[in-house]
């Protein structure tokens, strides 16, 4: 079981997530903006943070700033979670930064367990 | 923001003030040379003593002088229209590249939403498609499963009305076969909507449509280019990494009633 935390402003992805990976028996919150993301992650431990980049008023991109000024990035395991277009090049520098790994929407369900449960805890 | 739109009026007045200026100038060097040089042709006493360049009281000017002032307000006019049509060149690009900037924003936003809109359909048919199974076996909680899998199917319906008015509002910025493609991929979902007869689900193709929805997302990376290839990067992970080797933990559907069961009950209870 991990503790996975969800930050996207699509409410129905997040609720569909909420029901297939808690039906999944992992243990998952959601946040629909990267502000209420950052507090909980500064709060809490997650095992994962699925982290969409395309959001309003405080994206992904500046979740990741803000970790890395605070140096909680490497901390974390963030998993971009993203139907955004960004380049192999763009994810393998904020790689580089010390996000975890990308998965571009859309996905299937059994994929996305599949690559969580990959996720060395 | 106020500050900018300060600065930007302040830059068109000086522009203006300066097209004004130039205009004035312009207007009156060649008026002045054309009534100079008429006046000086009215007042003339012309004589055979007036060299071909002279300019002076009593003479004519001459053929070459004529052509030289000509030349020069035609260059000064040159000059000036030359500038004007910098200007408006310049504003057009500008407008051209505002333009062009908005639709690609546009086109990012409308495929954006796309991918947006297939994973939620991906992930609610999955879950019907898991749920199915359940319906069939387990009488007691069918009511519950089918609360379920209709709550999946309103997601979907709405979904699907939410990509027709995307595809309404974008077509502009949309490749005419994406937009194509996405309307066959809404009608093969329509048409597989549930059905309960007999107590037997009839459900929508889930792998057909998954096929759809990756040949889709094919036929955006190929079209518009600025969308990386769809693969997901898991550097850290190596191939031979043990927790290759794991058996994957699937979907526990037994769970996932149960999980539903819990949320019926808040709204239940929250009603």
């Amino acid at each position: 079981m991990k503790k996975i935390l969800g930050i996207d402003d699509n409410a129905d992805i997040n609720e569909l997530l909420d029901t297939i990976l808690n039906g999944s028996g992992h243990e998952f919150i959601y946040v629909k903006s990267g502000i209420e993301g950052l507090k909980l992650i500064r709060e809490k431990k997650f095992d994962i943070v699925l982290l969409d980049l395309a959001m309003p008023e405080f994206s992904g991109f500046d979740v990741i700033n803000s970790l890395v000024k605070e140096g909680l990035l490497t901390k974390q395991k963030i998993i971009l979670f993203t139907a955004s277009s960004v380049l192999d090049s763009e994810i393998e520098d904020l790689i580089k930064k010390g996000i975890h790994s990308c998965i571009r929407k859309p996905v299937d369900v059994d994929f996305l367990l599949e690559k969580l449960e990959q996720v060395q805890v | 923001m106020t500050c900018t739109n300060s600065t930007r009026s302040y830059d068109q007045i000086m522009n203006r003030i300066v097209t004004i200026a130039l205009s004035i100038t312009m207007i009156f060097l060649s008026e002045s040379l054309y009534f100079g040089n008429q006046a000086l042709a009215a007042l003339s006493n012309v004589s055979d003593n007036c060299p071909v360049f002279s300019i002076k009281y009593g003479c004519d000017l001459s053929g070459w002088l004529h052509l030289i002032f000509d030349g020069l307000i035609a260059a000064f006019l040159g000059l000036f229209f030359h500038h004007l049509a910098h200007k408006q060149g310049l504003k057009l690009k500008k407008i051209v590249e505002e333009h062009d900037a908005m639709e690609k924003r546009r086109r990012e936003f409308a495929i954006q939403s796309l991918k947006n809109h297939f994973t939620t359909l991906l992930f609610s048919m999955s879950l019907i498609n898991k749920l199915e199974p359940m319906y069939a076996s387990d009488t007691k909680n069918r009511d519950n499963i089918k609360d379920q899998i209709n709550r999946n199917y309103e997601i979907i319906s709405r979904v699907i009305d939410d990509i027709k008015n995307l595809l309404l509002f974008l077509n502009d910025v949309l490749e005419p076969q994406i937009i194509n493609d996405v309307n066959q991929l809404c009608q093969t979902i329509d048409q597989g909507y549930v059905k309960d007869v007999n107590k037997q689900l009839r459900l929508i193709d889930y792998t057909e449509t998954k096929n759809k929805i990756n040949g889709l997302c094919k036929t955006f990376d190929e079209l518009h280019h600025a969308v990386g290839p769809v693969q997901e990067l898991f550097p850290r992970i190596s191939s031979n990494s043990p927790s290759n080797n794991r058996t994957l933990k699937k979907l526990n559907y037994q769970e996932i009633a149960l999980y539903c069961r819990r949320i019926l009950k808040k709204l239940d209870s929250s009603k």
